[in-house]
């Protein structure tokens, strides 16, 4: 099994993954929630283990890291948010966490799948730069990369605190989808631990850029720097809110989507440093 | 439905569809009585097992009477035992008693186990009622093979229903509603939350009682007048402590969930009132039920952030959804239900031919064994060894004769009683089995 094959299998059981978590929040077919629970997580596990596979397979062939081309980052964005899911799922164990798997294994799948498209329209890469395999380019890309699917994590879940406080203020608490939805409690608390685990991944990264940067006399003041530090500060300042309990959950949760809005800025601003050819 | 040869299933007793609360109360049966009470009743004449559930809403007889003694008889013994255990008029009881007997008890008890047949459409505090009154019925030794197969199924169904069907899910009353929508802002539990009274109203008793079941830290209760508030608290335990009303922006501060319910004409908890306890609560945020008519919080609260105001309108709307709901899955438990019944039933009837089986197996191992002898007679040259090879082929030829015509009345067990008679007359007739044979096996 190659791993184009492995990757196609890993995104039908991300979907899978994606679809069964949904039938539980949107409660279509009540009966054996148990057993579409179970079948949910294998196969986000089976999904996972497919990609990892993949990725794997992928370095072994091409002898580079997996985050050497955009398809790879991509896939390997996918990749890191289904494991920070899995984390989240097994450190829990919570039914109420399946409108959080819908979203996680959907963002999981998607990525794969724009991966994949990205390969096919892409040119086929030439040779990567070369300190894209260097010890500290790794390890800002990977921990900016853990960052990030953890940042996604918690959006998602903010997304959700956000519906599900509209349908409170809304009055519109009648209904399976209301009752199935996590407290807002558990998604304000789930969001804060996502974050404290992005902020501190984003921090190293930002400084294991810094530090390449520095060393290869390249300007620090490019898009990308910029946006990165706008998303820290941002999560800084989410942080420093729940911390000290200034403003609402609300507004945090907000504030988190605009760090993601940032976030994606990064990766599609133009910038001079930034490139993997 | 074709019943045991040697036993009869009757369940016997009064519940909240068949008779008033007064009667209900008169025959309950406590927890603390129910040893001695199982021990009268496994005593009344032809009862061999027994299981006595008793609940606010029934007290029922579920017996495993000898079917000699199962004629009309042992209905009216069994209310005599009721009349008898509480001291009661039997005329009180006319009217309101029901009996049903083998498959109907059966059912009746699944249907009773799954919350098909209680006030509350699907409530599951009955799963662990009947569960309490099996493990008394066992700690007895009243039970023996039939009940305890019927109560380890109904227990078994009855949890399927809960699992696989949405019977038990939702709202079932303005506490519970209030709990529900507490628990989707605060959490799963609501251990260390903090609940005020407004107001010293049953509505508001009710809620609170709710509230605390689910692991509510403290109750304040403050009302106008002082007194009452005290009386109220004195109800609600220990967690409860009575608070003055003019302390009610400081106690706006401390509590995550209020409950109004005065009897005051215009609101007592106004939208600058919530602002500055906000603002003090540091965002946490409030739960506000306002149970009260009319309203006593000022309605424009509910666009503060953090405020999540209801009122009686809005939670009745909850129930009644969960009502129309859990009554859509009455179908879907009853296909579980008469599923769990048939296996019981089959189950039963195999024991009902058991004891033909053990008599056509024996009639079939005879006949292999003076086969074997007559086959030695006529050959007297032939040596040990031979003779041994003889008789282990005529026992192996015997035992596949026999597995053949167990599988065929096992088969009997699974189909409607009048083909299934006929069915095993043939087999009993084909093998020779005479009907003394196997009343013998029965009675072993």
């Amino acid at each position: 099994m190659n791993h184009g094959s492995q990757l196609i299998a890993a995104s039908i059981a991300y979907l899978t993954s994606a679809v069964l978590y949904a039938s539980l929040v949107l409660g279509a077919h009540p009966e054996r929630t148990r057993l579409r629970l179970s079948i949910a997580r294998f196969a986000g596990l089976a999904g996972i283990f497919l990609h990892t596979a993949s990725i794997g397979t992928r370095c072994l062939v091409t002898h580079h890291t997996p985050v050497s081309t955009p398809p790879d980052l991509m896939s390997a964005i996918g990749w890191s948010v289904a494991i920070a899911y899995l984390i989240l799922d097994t450190l829990r164990r919570e039914r109420s966490l399946a409108a959080l798997g819908a979203l996680a294994f959907s963002v999981s799948f998607l990525c794969v799948f724009c991966s994949s498209v990205l390969r096919l329209a892409l040119p086929s890469p030439g040779p990567s730069v070369a300190e894209l395999d260097s010890s500290v380019v790794s390890l800002h890309v990977i921990a900016v990369m853990l960052a990030f699917a953890f940042l996604i994590l918690a959006v998602a879940s903010a997304s959700i605190y956000l519906f599900e406080h509209s349908l409170l203020k809304r009055k519109k608490i009648v209904g399976g989808l209301f009752s199935r939805l996590p407290p807002l409690a558990t998604l304000d608390a789930l969001s804060l631990t996502m974050i404290s685990h992005a902020f501190p991944l984003l921090t190293i990264g930002c400084i294991a850029g810094t530090i390449r940067a520095v060393a290869s006399h390249l300007p620090l003041a490019d898009s990308h720097t910029l946006l990165s530090v706008a998303t820290w500060a941002i999560l800084g300042i989410y942080l420093m809110m729940r911390m000290y309990s200034i403003g609402t959950s609300v507004r945090a949760n907000y504030l988190l989507i605009a760090a993601l809005l940032a976030a994606m800025l990064t990766y599609l601003a133009p910038n001079q440093i930034h490139h993997f050819s | 439905m074709s019943a045991n040869r040697s036993q009869v299933l009757v369940a016997l007793g009064i519940s909240h569809n068949s008779a008033p609360v007064e009667l209900r109360e008169a025959v309950n049966v406590s927890e603390r009585e129910l040893p001695s009470a199982l021990e009268k009743l496994a005593a009344v004449q032809g009862i061999q097992e027994a299981v006595l559930l008793s609940t606010c809403n029934r007290t029922e007889l579920y017996c495993a009477v000898e079917a000699s003694h199962a004629n009309d008889d042992i209905d009216a013994q069994l209310t005599s035992y009721l009349v008898a255990l509480h001291g009661i008029p039997i005329s009180s009881l006319a009217g309101h008693l029901y009996c049903y007997h083998d498959g109907a008890a059966a059912a009746h008890l699944m249907n009773v186990t799954s919350g098909l047949d209680s006030l509350v459409l699907g409530e599951y505090q009955i799963l662990a009622q009947v569960k309490t009154a099996y493990a008394a019925a066992k700690a007895a030794s009243t039970t023996g093979a039939l009940l305890n197969t019927l109560f380890q199924n109904a227990l078994a169904t009855a949890k399927r229903v809960r699992t696989e069907t949405e019977i038990g899910r939702g709202s079932f009353s303005i506490g519970s509603a209030a709990v529900e929508l507490a628990r989707q802002i605060f959490g799963e539990t609501l251990e260390g939350r903090n609940v005020l009274i407004l107001g010293a109203g049953k509505m508001s008793d009710l809620t609170a009682r709710h509230l605390q079941a689910q692991g509510a830290a403290t109750i304040f209760v403050a009302n106008r007048t002082y007194q009452r508030a005290v009386e109220l608290a004195g109800h609600l335990g220990s967690v409860a402590s009575a608070r003055h009303f003019e302390d009610l922006p400081a106690l706006l501060t401390s509590s995550d969930i209020v409950i109004c319910s005065t009897a005051a004409p215009h609101p007592v908890v106004t939208r600058s009132l919530l602002e500055a306890s906000l603002k003090a609560r540091r965002n946490r945020p409030l739960f506000l039920i306002d149970i009260a008519v009319p309203r006593d919080v000022e309605p424009s609260a509910a666009e503060l952030d953090n405020v999540y105001l209801f009122n009686i309108d809005d939670l009745k709307q909850v129930v009644e959804k969960s009502r129309a709901e859990r009554a859509k899955e009455v179908d879907k438990a009853k296909i579980i239900i008469d599923r769990a019944i048939d296996d019981f039933l089959i189950w039963w009837r195999s024991l009902e031919v058991a004891p033909l089986i053990v008599a056509v197996r024996r009639r079939i191992q005879a006949l292999g064994a003076e086969e074997a002898a007559k086959l030695r007679a006529k050959l007297p040259n032939i040596g040990d060894r031979e003779a041994g090879a003889v008789t282990a082929a005529m026992e192996a030829l015997s035992n596949r004769i026999a597995h053949s015509a167990t599988m065929a009345i096992k088969e009997c067990a699974g189909i409607s009683s009048e083909e299934a008679a006929q069915r095993l007359d043939a087999i009993r007739t084909a093998f020779g089995v005479e009907p003394d044979e196997i009343d013998q096996e029965g009675g072993k």
